[in-house]
């Protein structure tokens, strides 16, 4: 079972962005469909789970998408509370998902935790009918703090890239801000295993 | 909609299953399934797994249950009944929430199934059938009638002890304090982890605490039972409320989790991370406490308390309100956190709650659509908003009972666009209460008259598909048949228009429940006379009733219309009839042969009993269906008309044949018997169902309070008003609430305004 495998961090990774953009392409590319296949049948949210290896230490990312939470109106607090990052991820071919933008992170930021790591997606750059020039989405990433890469889900192209840079960002994260503090009064704290929670500091804005 | 519990629910179960635990080197399996036809693979490949979540305690019988989210949000409850001497698992799907029904069936199952396999399949193929109506029991006899099951339809009250026995078993393995800060983090939203040894336990207190929420509903991830290999979702970064079997908890690294609240159920204990509990006022968690502190408590004394309390946090929400004539409802956030002085920043959290959210949202729709609302959280607002003295009770009915009349001087047309938006099946409940709209007193009183001459021309109300008015659209039966018994029909049954013969149906079927105690078979003359032709015609359509066919109900089947179509009778089924029984049968089954064209959607089943001895019909349809469809009464069966009786027949199943006409007869006997008064009350109670029984201020906005004056409000909000009526069926119960006030169903509605568009859904 997963959570006896061996790793050392633990990160949760959430998509987010308007229906049809490709989160779930992206996730399910990345792994390969791995572990656990397709549990959103029988409990309405679905997330995947791959291990990376970052400098000789194990990783396990934790991808949730927000598919299952496409009937709320918005998405509230609730769902960002504990992710270490968010993708929020457009479709270059298609104008309106990148209109969207700003709704979307005026809801992170709302209700995220501000230090969350953020990643700014176009995806599908294997259409040809590209609406959204590179540089455009370049722009309005640096402009609100986040990082940016152009993927082809289809054509598996900077999937993993960007899945490792995550995991490679957050372990600095982590590392540099030593063991969160997460756990709190929950029990016994398993030295082997870290998560960045609240604490994580390196942040890039 | 924000309720995640299906409002589309064919049938009483999906599926059975028996399921093995396999064994050391072998995954549970299902060892056989009713219907084997039943395809959903998804569910099938997850059931032995959820079903088996962890090692069982050999040492009795485990009642628990667990929950399948599909990808709609909406759940399957699966109910299971694990016997160690069986070593194996019975598990019943079905898309109702019912737990104490579905473990009472289990056993009955269980029974069979170690008795007699071969009965087992004819009891399943009795039982799965549309879910009795609310108010209704079907009732069910095996083992040659010595034994029998019965289900009385839940209605809308409080969970209570002892009934209720999720809430029976939260409430007795937790205090006060854990009960209070498990709420108050549900409330926040929070990772909930709920922990227990035994799955029982386990999935009864996850079910009660989620129902604590009431008049809101989780909207997170939601599993009552979480079986091993899906642990990794106890690292959701999003909310949930799972239950978790202490063996699984333990595979778990706690620091993994982070910050989640958890409640172990064994140890009386609850952790968590937050201090949520400080964001309530203090009085109200004095008084939560002292309610949930009475270890005696009974009834429905600690559901109300947590209701009271959500009163108190969120019941402001009605001032928040904004009605404005002609334009749509909305919902003012800053005029909700202003609503309690005194936690202000608690409401603005609770605001930001997507429980909350959606609960807005839900009764937003419910308003536009004209339907309003009424339960029990609104009756405690009103308590509220009296002691308050904000008078907000009042106001908000007031103005929406404005806003609903000038959306009918304007036609509708805005109801309309509301409900183009709505589900299907809500629209075309509407359309048909609609139709239905002129006023109900007056159709009954005014019936002829009314009435077109002509044949009705069903095409013209295509309600057919699903809904619960669908009667008189799809009668087929020859409008001006001249042989229809009572000669003051006359007039009526020249021309079916389905709408106000099917109110009527509706009222006299009221006015049957209301005053006839359903089970005393003879006497119910009433019920029975017009359930007969219902029965024929509803039956019409499916296989005779013989095993091993099943009836075929129709394809899809709201459960908001279910309450009409079916009348499940549960009148105590006659001693044995052998031989007589048997060729009436025969009779029976003919009869519905003749009868075969009739449309499917009338189909109505009633009790369903297993013949005992030896020449059998191994299975009895005996059908009490309420007196809807008047409209084959005002337009008997050519085939029947001649023959039918007055006398009140103890034994549908003898004279099912000669008494189709009947229900005009019985229509006409009401009105001539000066109990027309008497009937049109109970009608009005119908329309109003939503009008409570106690004096408190119920919130039906278009419920008229002034029964004197109701008279004199003529036209206004009728036509809304029934469509309320109509649509709240989808709220279970409301046939309960007894009779209390006369209304508006008598003024004499004669004009319509239901715009043409209403017609013409499909």
């Amino acid at each position: 079972m997963p959570d006896m495998e061996d790793y050392k961090f633990l990160f949760k990774v959430v998509l987010v962005g308007n229906a049809g953009v490709g989160k779930t392409c992206l996730v399910r590319r990345f792994t390969q469909g791995l572990f656990p296949p397709g549990q959103g049948a029988t409990i309405g949210v679905d997330f995947m789970i791959k291990t990376v290896e970052v400098d000789g230490e194990k990783v396990k990312l934790q991808i949730w998408d927000t598919a299952g939470q496409e009937r709320f109106r918005s998405i509230t607090q609730s769902y960002y509370r504990s992710a270490h990052a968010l993708i929020l991820v457009y479709d270059i071919s298609c104008q309106p998902t990148f209109d969207c933008l700003p709704d979307w992170l005026r809801e992170i930021e709302e209700y995220a935790n501000n230090k969350v790591l953020r990643i700014l997606v176009g995806n599908k750059t294997d259409r040809e009918d590209r609406e959204i020039p590179r540089h455009i989405g370049e722009d309005f990433a640096q402009r609100h703090g986040m990082y940016f890469l152009e993927t082809s889900a289809k054509e598996a192209e900077n999937v993993e890239r960007l899945f490792m840079e995550i995991a490679v960002e957050l372990m600095e994260q982590a590392k540099c801000k030593e063991l969160p503090k997460y756990d709190g009064s929950l029990g016994p704290i398993n030295g082997k295993t870290t998560s960045v929670g609240d604490g994580s500091c390196c942040l890039r804005s | 909609m924000g309720s995640r519990v299906r409002d589309t629910v064919r049938y009483l179960f999906e599926l059975y299953c028996e399921i093995s635990p396999g064994g050391c080197s072998k995954e549970p399996f299902i060892i056989r399934k009713y219907p084997e036809s039943y395809k959903n693979e998804e569910e099938l490949k997850n059931i032995p797994k959820f079903t088996f979540p962890c090692p069982l305690e050999n040492t009795h019988v485990h009642h628990y249950s667990f929950v399948m989210t599909s990808v709609d949000s909406k759940y399957t409850f699966c109910f299971c009944r694990f016997d160690p001497k069986a070593n194996s698992a019975l598990v019943l799907l079905s898309h109702l929430p019912w737990h104490d029904i579905f473990y009472k069936l289990l056993n009955c199952i269980a029974e069979l199934n170690n008795s007699d396999k071969g009965e087992l399949i004819s009891f399943l193929e009795a039982c799965r059938i549309r879910p009795p109506m609310p108010g209704h029991t079907l009732k069910i006899t095996y083992n040659a009638g010595k034994s029998f099951f019965s289900c009385h339809s839940p209605d809308t009250k409080l969970p209570s002890i002892p009934e209720n026995c999720n809430l029976t078993e939260y409430f007795s393995a937790m205090d006060s304090s854990c009960m209070i800060g498990l709420w108050v983090s549900l409330l926040h939203e929070r990772r909930v982890a709920i922990v227990a040894s035994k799955p029982s336990r386990l999935s009864a207190c996850v079910q009660a605490a989620n129902a604590t929420l009431f008049p809101m509903s989780w909207q997170h991830i939601f599993i009552p039972i979480l079986p091993k290999h899906l642990v990794d979702y106890l690292l959701a970064p999003m909310p949930f409320l799972i239950g978790v079997p202490r063996s699984v908890m333990e595979t778990v690294r706690l620091s993994e989790i982070g910050d989640v609240v958890i409640l172990d159920v064994d140890a009386n204990n609850l952790k968590t991370p937050f201090n949520d509990l400080d964001d309530l006022p203090s009085d109200l968690v004095s008084s939560l406490k002292k309610a949930l502190s009475d270890k005696n408590a009974l009834g429905d004394a600690v559901s109300r308390a947590f209701l009271r309390a959500l009163v108190c946090l969120i019941g402001g929400y009605r001032d928040a309100i904004k009605i404005e004539n002609g334009q749509r409802i909305t919902f003012n956030p800053e005029g909700f956190i202003r609503t309690r002085k005194n936690m202000q920043q608690l409401l603005k959290k609770i605001l930001q709650s997507q429980i909350f959210q959606q609960f807005i949202d839900e009764r937003l729709e419910l308003l536009n659509s004209g339907r309003g609302f009424n339960d029990e959280f609104e009756i405690e607002c009103n308590c509220y908003a009296d002691k308050l003295n904000t008078g907000s009770g009042q106001k908000l009915k007031q103005q929406y009972r404005d806003w609903a009349k000038t959306v009918k001087k304007e036609g509708g047309a805005f109801f309309k666009i509301v409900m183009d938006k709505a589900n299907p099946a809500v629209q075309s409940t509407v359309k048909t209460v609609k139709q239905g709209g002129k006023n109900v007193k007056s159709a009954v009183k005014g019936l002829r008259n009314k009435i077109p001459r002509t044949g009705s021309k069903p095409s013209s109300i295509n309600t057919a598909d699903d809904s619960r008015f669908s009667c008189g659209s799809v009668t087929p039966v020859p409008s001006d048949s001249s042989d229809s018994p009572p000669a003051h029909n006359t007039p009526s049954r020249d021309a079916p228009p389905a709408l106000p013969l099917d109110l009527l149906t509706e009222m006299e079927f009221l006015f049957s429940k209301k005053n006839i105690r359903r089970d005393s078979y003879p006497n119910s003359s009433h019920n029975l006379d017009v359930s007969l032709p219902e029965k024929s015609k509803t039956l019409s359509p499916c296989p005779p009733p013989r095993l091993p066919e099943r009836p075929q109900p129709p394809l899809r089947y709201p459960i908001i219309s279910t309450r009409e179509l079916i009348d499940l009778s549960d009148a105590p089924v006659p001693p044995p009839r052998s031989v007589a029984t048997t060729s009436q049968t025969t009779h029976f089954v003919s009869n519905i042969v003749k009868n075969d064209k009739m449309p499917e959607k009338n189909f109505h089943t009633s009790t369903i009993r297993f013949a005992e001895g030896t020449n059998k019909p191994k299975l009895k349809l005996t059908m009490s269906s309420n007196q809807r469809k008047v409209s084959q009464t005002i337009a008997p069966h050519p085939l029947n008309g001649g023959t039918s009786k007055l006398t009140p027949d103890v034994d549908l199943r003898s004279s099912q044949e000669c008494r189709l006409p009947k229900p005009s007869i019985r229509f006409i006997n009401i009105a001539t018997k000066g109990k027309f008064q008497e009937s049109c009350g109970s009608v009005s109670d119908l329309i109003k169902l939503d009008d409570s029984p106690t004096n408190l201020e119920d919130f039906d906005p278009l419920t008229c309070r002034e029964r004197n004056k109701v008279e004199q409000i003529k036209s206004s909000a009728d036509s809304a008003l029934l469509h309320e009526y109509g649509l709240d069926f989808s709220q279970f119960g409301l046939l309960d609430h007894p009779p209390s006030s006369s209304s508006q169903a008598s003024q004499g509605n004669t004009s319509t305004s239901v715009p043409k568009g209403w017609t013409t859904f499909n």
